[in-house]
């Protein structure tokens, strides 16, 4: 492999651990985000002008 | 278009936006995380950025929208550190430097165990948590630059514009960091 497959194959491989980060991320820390998303939403939507 | 088709409009928007933040929350809350080091930090930053997102930007073009979304959530993350650089401080002097920090749960990120050997998941795991170490460990451009390019995938262009600065900067920064990276994870395993 010359330094450049080198290098592709080192960001795919440290690609494919940060998404199975993601992936395993434990079931309080995903409910917590869903409720940040849903306060988020909910927050913009309080705040804009009612037409 | 009448009242119908106005509501109807809207609570289309809504659900794509909804959507769109659902996708891309745990890797804002990860980037968010590399750089707070602490959950309920990073929780809070991603809300911030995304109650300001759908505020200000929601409007916009979707095929804009991710670039948009990290610019402030960039933006939040460098507020962040300044408003935290005297409290750091303060706290390493009394010599509490590393208390506001998550105690990493190895569980966390331990691999699906579905399909590989005990050997393969201990491997896995020790590949996960030395990446996750030198990523933390990285300068904050460095890090954000690396993660939008390598993990979000944006080209140069989009990467500065989400962080605020040149096409140079983010080459320079991006080339480093994966320098470092290579560097400290030579070994990781092909």
């Amino acid at each position: 492999m010359n330094a450049n497959d080198q290098e592709k194959h080192f960001l795919g491989k440290v690609k494919d651990l940060l998404d199975e980060g993601v992936e395993n991320i434990n079931s309080q820390t995903r409910e917590r985000l869903e409720v940040v998303r849903i306060r988020a939403l909910r927050s913009a939507e309080e705040k804009r002008p009612k037409s | 278009m009448t009242r119908k088709e106005r509501v109807v409009s809207s609570l289309d928007s809504k659900d794509t936006l909804n959507r769109f933040l659902a996708d891309i929350e745990r890797r804002a809350f990860k980037m968010a995380k590399f750089a707070s080091r602490n959950t309920d930090e990073a929780l809070d930053l991603v809300q911030e950025a995304m109650s300001e997102f759908v505020r200000r930007y929601s409007d916009r073009p979707q095929e804009k929208w991710r670039a948009l979304f990290y610019r402030i959530l960039h933006s939040r993350i460098i507020d962040w550190h300044r408003r935290n650089f005297v409290r750091r401080r303060v706290l390493a002097w009394l010599g509490r430097g590393n208390e506001e920090e998550d105690h990493e749960d190895s569980l966390e990120s331990l691999a699906d165990p579905a399909g590989s050997t005990p050997y393969d998941q201990v491997v896995r795991q020790e590949e996960m948590v030395a990446l996750e170490k030198a990523i933390r460990a990285l300068p904050l451009r460095q890090q954000q630059a690396f993660l939008l390019r390598a993990w979000e995938g944006m080209d140069v262009a989009q990467a500065a514009f989400a962080m605020g600065c040149s096409e140079g900067s983010i080459k320079t920064h991006y080339s480093r960091a994966v320098h470092a990276l290579r560097g400290v994870l030579g070994d990781i395993r092909s």
